[in-house]
């Protein structure tokens, strides 16, 4: 008799415990979509659209590009885009219609799949007194294609040039994010170091990240080809600095990606920029 | 401070031993004869004492058949038997005594010595309504016991010891009563008053149950003995029962506590206490008065407790009352050893993990001293331990020590990697006790304990000489030095002002720190000019705590208490964490000071059947210059004799916090801060708790619902800011919101018998609402739905068996939803992956047996197998997710990193005495 008593009231305390308990929804992937896109002062716009690589403990997924989808893109100047799905995930303004000056904001807005994703942007000002103290370095070209083997050293020397390096500096008495990238502007640009045979080098790359001082600099060897480049400076914007976090791998730190999509993934940002001609000449 | 008390451990191994006198009748005057010359060569112990009961026509009790097997060799010369019996029983298992009568009685050892105070007095009584004052200490080692109950029988006038081991009982009926004395551990003794006895200065001894686990493993709630122990949600242990659980390396008082229903048995990874729903930081951890700020030995396996210098722990599991506070949880109270006052004694515990070794001493009659230390050292079961928490960790660095940038790098040149990791672990407890009067105890208590670990590599890319012939070198290497503990110690002076005024003061501190150099130095020579770039994290936490406090009890009449105090805190916590030499991701340096008072009140109303403790506590907090007013209420109320009803409530607050930066990857660290007015408030909490006990002599049942809600609960992330190239403000990393947790823990005991245990079940829930992570509610990350725990022990011959079995429902965690992969602006292409709800998923159960078996020798030496996790289960303690591109393919791949798998531990103890 007494364990009908504590059974029951065992079941009366479980039911109201549980009574009020919602659980979290697990939202599906695919739900949020990825955008990439990025505002440049007097350029037409162009975006990419995407879905995630869906995650399952049992199959590997790929990412599908997302067509057809009616974004708007309204400027705080009143003048709004109305993109065109051009296929393949891309959507294009037309082509005179361009972003407005620094300063102007920008809020994107398209439906997808019963949500609105929303996200706002401003335009950066253009960079200020960007300069370089050099527009020329020269290297020698390193051929290791013929490998180590029989001990022959390969011809060349690829250390052996002056270890200088390219300073960069522009004035930034706010403390904003620049970040510098380099591009080669070559159309058939020729390696400086020819990987062994069978062998590629991944692409080095400059490690930077968007930095709030004023000056930087590029190292001689950092550069992979010979010929003319661009070494640009981009004013970004907060949440595109935000990219660059470390973010976590295990499920105890994972860590939201960064992005200011309301509803999707991604970056939508305002850049402005300014570019320096720099030359890599061949020894 | 290591070598000084290490010096004065030699010193006292060379102290003799000192017999303190015990209240004895008087030895009848033929027993005080002088036995000139006698001398007895192996003859049976039952010859001699007659022969020499004969020649000297002593007053001898003894069982000829019990003695017959012990032989004696002993010469006296000019001696009275007594200091000839004491010589011929050191080396056997006899003991005498004498009794009433002046009789000299031999016994064995284990027999227990009945004197006047077992018996009813039969005469007339020649006080009433009187105060009576006295101690409960132990038979063996005369340490006083604290929180042992005692209780007149037939009446409802009980009391409890307190911290010092003394009780005050006013308005005793008379001096012919029966006194229950009972202390979880011990066996209950019926101490029966007579005339002659002292009652402002009364000692009552008890004994340890011989067999660890034979008697009263859990003080639950009892309804006939323990009186003043009816507190709603508290558990007492005395670390006596804990040596025969079963255990991996270490006997650890914390782990016990979690095999209790409403602690959180499923934390491999901490040995902190998840009481309730609550995170190990909201648990006050006390250590004779001073607060231990971290309690993890060896990343979480073992706590910083070591067992042999413990007396007593009592745990509130929740709704404790106005003397405690700074906590929002629970309090654990640890009450370390004085040290034996009777004589000299000695014991080591080895283990597979670690050395464990006191001394304990009496220092002339007015000092005990104790010391307690122990070491791990690198053996097998360290090593899989220390493995299991690293592994991880070493293999990203191993990655990180490629020759970064050049692949295949092999090929360019020597390449030699190097790797020392050593680490260890060590404590030291310490306690010198002065009584200088019978009113009076003195006491200074010292802790260190210490985890330093070291798992730095370093490698060499040698000559890079196929570049044109120059000398290039470059040295990576690898520093991962971990380092954290605890020093800390307490003063206290306890007195007895009056029968009715009593007060501890105590002047403590204690130290928290640990730092972290994880970082990567790179060296590069080039034609002799070498170049240093430092990458990596360092992080240092260091907390101070400076706290005076007094605490009065004053028993105003029969039947109320009041107990009042004061008390001053002040926290000076610094915490920073820096990245890359320079940038600076958190630089705290937080000072702030409470000041606190609280009374309450212990009265018992209905001739003793209800029993209420309303209190209040009042804290001024200086950083934000606000008063916190915590109104405390406990009840208790008893139907019948077996059956009670209890419940409590009341407001708690926090001001220091642990934050819990989860991050495997890199070591998981916590870190100590202080609240303030502003992006870290002072988390709130308010506990109701209601339930009821069910006892019966031999079996316990106990419920206990519980809700707790809690306001200004903080969770630190970096996810959300942008951290590159400048420092972060606190409002960035800390985020603010509530938390509900409710329950129910149910407990079931058998409490005696050579087949005893408990079964626990709790059924709880515990979400959080933090708007920056989620706009729903989530479920907590310590939120376990049920967790079900069988302990059962058996006696057999001189074998303890015992075995533990742990079901727990599978902890939440943060699943990821997908991957993408976005064009930077300088075109290179970054994996981002975007995780579920906060704490959607959940994990496997989690489910482990233990067992263990003790062969006593004797009652001074064991061996002790145990065997952990025995059926091997494979426990998932978290999830790695990574994204591997290969060939222009992304996929997404996922680790189960596991808990411990089975693992045997042999230990070995012994004492002197």
């Amino acid at each position: 008799m007494k364990n009908i008593y504590i059974i029951l009231l065992l079941g009366t305390i479980q039911s109201i415990l549980w009574a009020c308990t919602e659980t979290n929804d697990v939202i599906n992937p695919g739900d949020k979509p990825v955008i990439e896109a990025y505002l440049a002062p007097n350029h037409p716009v162009s975006l990419k659209a995407y879905t995630e690589i869906p995650y399952s403990e049992s199959s590997e997924g790929v990412s599908q590009v997302i067509d057809g989808l009616s974004i708007k893109i309204i400027g705080s100047n009143g003048k709004t885009f109305v993109l065109k799905s051009v296929g393949n995930g891309a959507y294009e303004s037309a082509a005179n219609e361009l972003i407005g000056v620094a300063g102007t904001t920008y809020s994107l807005e398209f439906d997808y799949k019963g949500r609105k994703v929303t996200a706002t942007t401003e335009i950066p000002a253009k960079p200020v007194n960007f300069a370089s103290d050099k527009k020329e370095i020269s290297r020698t070209q390193i051929d290791l294609s013929a490998g180590f083997q029989g001990g022959v050293r390969p011809p060349g020397g690829g250390f052996n040039e002056q270890n200088t390096s390219v300073n960069l500096t522009w004035s930034n008495p706010n403390n904003y994010y620049h970040f510098i990238a380099v591009e080669n502007v070559e159309t058939d640009p020729v390696q400086i170091l020819i990987p062994p045979t069978g062998r590629t080098f991944p692409n080095f790359r400059f490690f930077n990240e968007p930095l709030t001082g004023s000056s930087n600099e590029v190292r001689s060897q950092s550069f992979q080809y010979f010929g003319k480049h661009n070494i640009i400076l981009y004013r970004v914007n907060p949440e595109y600095a935000a990219l660059y976090q470390s973010s976590g791998t295990t499920s105890q730190n994972l860590s939201t990606p960064p992005t200011s999509i309301i509803n999707g993934l991604g970056i939508f940002t305002g850049i402005n920029a300014d570019t320096i001609k720099f030359v890599v000449n061949k020894n | 401070m290591k070598r000084f008390l290490l010096s004065s451990l030699f010193i006292l191994s060379f102290l003799s031993h000192y017999l303190q006198a015990q209240e004895a009748p008087k030895l009848a005057e033929e027993n005080k004869k002088i036995i000139k010359d006698e001398f007895y060569n192996n003859i049976p112990m039952p010859a001699v004492l007659s022969d020499l009961e004969k020649k000297y026509s002593l007053k001898l009790l003894y069982d000829k058949e019990a003695l017959r097997e012990f032989s004696v060799t002993h010469w006296f010369e000019n001696q009275t038997i007594e200091t000839g019996l004491k010589s011929i029983l050191k080396k056997l298992p006899l003991k005498y005594y004498i009794d009433d009568n002046g009789f000299v009685n031999i016994v064995a050892k284990t027999i227990r010595v009945e004197t006047s105070v077992d018996r009813q007095f039969k005469g007339k009584a020649e006080k009433t309504n009187f105060t009576l004052i006295g101690r409960v200490v132990d038979i063996n080692n005369g340490e006083n016991l604290p929180f042992a109950s005692v209780l007149v029988r037939g009446t409802t006038l009980g009391g409890q010891t307190n911290v010092d081991g003394y009780f005050t009982l006013q308005k005793v009926p008379s001096d012919t009563v029966t006194l229950e004395v009972s202390y979880v551990g011990y066996r209950t003794r019926n101490f029966h008053l007579n005339p002659k006895l002292d009652v402002n200065d009364l000692k009552i001894e008890v004994e340890p149950a011989v067999d660890m686990l034979e008697e009263v493993v859990v003080e639950g709630e009892k309804t006939e003995v323990l009186k003043a122990n009816e507190v709603v949600g508290m558990i007492k242990m005395t670390p006596r029962n804990i040596a025969k659980l079963p255990n991996v390396g270490e006997r650890d008082p914390f782990r016990a506590f979690q095999l209790m229903p409403g602690v959180s048995a499923s934390n491999e990874s901490s040995s902190g206490l998840y009481v309730r729903g609550g995170t190990p930081d909201q648990t006050l951890v006390l250590y004779d008065g001073f607060t231990v700020y971290h309690v993890d030995h060896l990343f979480g396996f073992f706590s910083a407790f070591n067992y042999n210098a413990i007396k007593d722990i009592q745990l509130y599991k929740g709704g404790f009352d106005a003397k405690f506070g700074g906590r929002i949880s629970a309090v654990a109270e640890i009450t370390g050893k004085d040290g034996n006052k009777k004589e000299f004694n000695a014991g080591v515990d080895l283990s597979l993990l670690s050395t464990n070794a006191y001394i304990e001493t009496p220092l002339g009659s007015k000092f005990t001293f104790l010391v307690a230390a122990r070491r791990s050292y690198k053996g097998p079961l360290y090593n899989k331990l220390f493995k299991r928490f690293t592994s991880e960790n070493q293999t990203q660095t191993q990655q990180q020590q490629g020759p970064g940038g050049f692949p295949g790098g092999g090929r360019f040149g020597s390449f030699a990697t190097t790797q020392t990791a050593s680490s260890y672990f060590y404590d030291l407890n310490s306690k010198l006790t002065y009584t200088p009067t019978k009113k009076d105890i003195i006491s200074l208590s010292l802790y260190n304990g210490t985890d330093n670990m070291d798992n730095s590599a370093s490698s060499n890319l040698g000559n890079l000489g196929g570049f044109g012939g120059r000398n290039i070198g470059l040295n990576t290497s690898n520093t991962d030095v971990s380092n954290w503990g605890n020093l800390g110690g307490s003063l206290k002076w306890s007195r007895r002002w009056s029968d009715k005024f009593y007060s501890n003061s105590l002047i403590c501190y204690s130290n928290y720190y640990s730092t972290r150099d994880n970082s990567r130095t790179i060296t590069t020579n080039r034609d002799g000019t070498e170049r240093e770039l430092k990458i990596g994290q360092l992080e240092d936490n260091n907390l101070n705590d400076f706290t005076a406090k007094t605490d009065f009890e004053w028993k105003m009449f029969k039947d109320n208490q009041l107990d009042f105090g004061l008390q001053y805190t002040k926290n000076v916590i610094k915490y920073t964490y820096s990245q890359n030499d320079t940038v600076s991701v958190l630089d705290r340096n937080d000072r702030g000071a409470t000041a606190t008072f609280y009374v309450q009140d212990n009265v018992k109303l209905l001739d003793g059947r209800l029993h209420l403790l309303p209190g209040v506590r009042i804290t001024n907090f200086d950083v934000t210059k606000k008063n916190y007013i915590e109104p405390r209420f406990s009840a208790n109320y008893n139907i019948t004799k077996q059956l009670k009803l209890k419940g409590a409530a009341g407001v708690y607050y926090q001001f220091v916090k642990q934050i819990n930066r989860e991050d495997i990857s890199q070591g998981n660290r916590n870190f100590w801060i202080l609240s303030n007015a502003e992006s870290l408030p002072v988390t709130k909490s308010n506990h109701l708790i209601l339930g009821g006990s069910y006892e019966l002599p031999n079996y316990l049942f106990d419920v206990e619902f519980y809700q707790k809600n809690s306001t200004n609960i903080t969770e630190y992330t970096l996810r959300f800011v942008p951290k590159v190239g400048r420092g972060l403000s606190a409002s960035e990393t800390f985020f603010n919101g509530s938390e509900t947790v409710q329950g129910v823990d149910i407990l079931i005991q058998r409490k005696f018998g050579d087949f005893n245990g408990w079964i626990g079940y709790t059924l709880a829930e515990a979400k959080r609402n933090i708007t920056a992570f989620s706009d729903k509610a989530y479920y907590s990350d310590q939120d376990v739905r049920h967790q079900f725990k069988v302990i059962a022990s058996y006696k057999y011959k001189r074998w303890d068996l015992a075995a533990t079995w742990i079901y727990s429902s599978g902890r939440p965690y943060t699943s990821i939803l997908g991957a993408y992969q976005l064009t930077l602006l300088d075109g290179s292409v970054k994996n981002f992956t975007n995780p579920s709800d906060k704490n959607a998923n959940r994990f496997p159960a989690y489910h482990r047996m233990d067992i263990s078996a003790t062969y006593n020798f004797s009652s001074h030496f064991n061996i002790g197998f145990s065997i952990f996790n025995l059926y091997n289960r494979s426990n998932t303690w978290y999830k790695r997710f990574q994204v591997i591109t290969e060939d222009d393919i992304t996929a997404l791949q996922i680790t189960n990193v596991k808990y411990l798998g089975i693992t045997p531990n042999v230990t070995l103890s012994w004492k002197l005495r």
